[in-house]
């Protein structure tokens, strides 16, 4: 049985997300690229042909149309169904994973065949790593639950961190047979 | 014996290099690409004294004394300053320590080769990444490309764009990686707090977003010269540009 199950509140995670071909996959409700808003929707630019356009995020609208040949979407709001207490849970531990800054570990709650919520068990205790952890591994969590794991496919300019993170993820999942 | 879907991860050339493959992949395969990584960075680490490529920089060793695959790069890396007027660099001037540090090509190149290695190797489907530097082929699920997010520059937590991108290489060099290679021969007026180049191969792709990140702006008269690749910039200012060259999707998360 499949079940779109929110998370209120608490990655602001839109999971309806996936629904947009272009910009689905990374897509975070309420975040406006270069600042932060609490507005539960983005948008999609894009462009063609020269010169280059200029698209500030802090001006921009959801939903504003850039280039008429791609698509725009305005996402809808984060879903604020919740999860009945009846459902199968499964709670699955992956390995520690190790970087050179320390290992990571998570654990992954599974109800009904998805994935609802992903906890880190541990991660590198040296201030460097601590430091971009506390801020890399919410959005790490958010972005794996809103896809389901499967559609994180990789960040370009990330750090040894996620890859890390995945690794031990998958692994859970793995076990889980998910 | 061969796997129907393979993750590592594996701790070379100072950062960490993932391998996400989605099709079968014999182990050898995967052996052989872990390997050929250790190489290149014994080879060509700036930081270990014994590498060929700090010999050469210390005039221990003519460069045609090197392994091919030395003279390779440093050819390559050679057209790459030609193409971009010096704003790729191989030879700092301001590191005397250091004079032959070809790490702006050789990492993206090192992942290219062993992405290729995989690929030779009959895997279709994957993705290879060192650093944030990234090389996809084939799909990572039926029907749909691979999605790569760009990393926010001033924020880890966010992603600024997302590119959709079928067999093709993406490199980011920012401010937000350690990114020892970037320096500069040249100072530019303008300045650009993260460069994502989309291309065919990531050792170009690589060279390419260092030089533009150098030179400071997408506006660069010689980016023409490179026109199967696809050049994605945030500015100071926060701003999203990008040329778009070749078909591929770029989005806002």
């Amino acid at each position: 049985m499949k079940k779109t199950v929110g998370l209120v509140g608490l990655f602001f995670v839109g999971v309806m997300l996936l629904l947009n071909p272009l910009t689905g996959v990374f897509g975070t409700a309420g975040v406006e690229f270069g600042a932060r808003t609490d507005a539960a929707a983005t948008d999609t630019a894009a462009t063609t042909g020269e010169p280059p356009p200029v698209q500030n995020g802090q001006d921009s609208k959801a939903g504003e149309l850039i280039d008429p040949s791609l698509t725009t979407s305005t996402l809808p709001l984060a879903t604020t169904s919740v999860t009945e207490p009846d459902q199968a849970e499964t709670i699955v531990t992956g390995p520690p994973v190790g970087t050179r800054f320390g290992d990571f570990q998570v654990s992954a709650t599974i109800e009904d065949g998805v994935l609802v919520d992903i906890e880190l068990l541990e991660q590198p205790g040296d201030r460097r790593s601590r430091q971009i952890n506390n801020s890399a591994v919410p959005r790490y969590e958010q972005a794996a639950i809103a896809v389901q794991s499967a559609d994180i496919d990789v960040i370009t300019g990330a750090t040894v961190t996620w890859g890390a993170y995945t690794e031990s993820l998958q692994a859970a999942l793995d076990a889980a047979g998910s | 014996m061969v796997a129907t879907a393979t993750r590592r991860v594996e701790h070379v050339m100072g950062t960490a290099v993932s391998f996400d493959i989605r099709s079968s992949i014999a182990d050898e395969a995967l052996t052989e690409a872990v390997a050929l990584l250790h190489w290149v960075d014994r080879t060509f680490s700036v930081f270990r004294p014994d590498s060929q490529i700090s010999r050469i920089g210390r005039g221990g060793l003519a460069a045609d004394d090197a392994e091919p695959e030395v003279r390779e790069v440093l050819v390559a890396c050679e057209a790459l300053r030609a193409a971009t007027e010096g704003w790729f660099q191989h030879e700092p001037a301001v590191r005397l320590d250091r004079p032959l540090d070809p790490s702006g090509y050789v990492k993206g190149w090192a992942i290219q080769r062993a992405a290729d290695v995989l690929r030779f190797s009959g895997a279709t489907d994957f993705c290879v990444s060192g650093g944030g530097d990234v090389v996809t082929s084939g799909h990572p699920a039926a029907g749909r490309p691979w999605q790569v997010g760009v990393r926010h520059p001033l924020d880890r937590e966010e992603i600024a764009a997302v590119i959709e991108v079928r067999d093709a290489a993406v490199a980011t060099s920012g401010a937000y990686e350690r990114h020892e290679h970037i320096w500069s021969n040249r100072s530019s007026e303008a300045s650009l707090l993260s460069v994502t180049v989309v291309g065919p191969d990531l050792g170009l792709a690589d060279g390419l977003a260092t030089a533009i990140f150098s030179a400071g702006t997408i506006d660069v008269p010689w980016l023409p010269k490179f026109p199967d690749h696809e050049v994605l910039v945030i500015d100071r200012e926060l701003r999203l540009l990008w040329r778009r060259r070749i078909d591929v999707a770029v989005g806002r998360p």
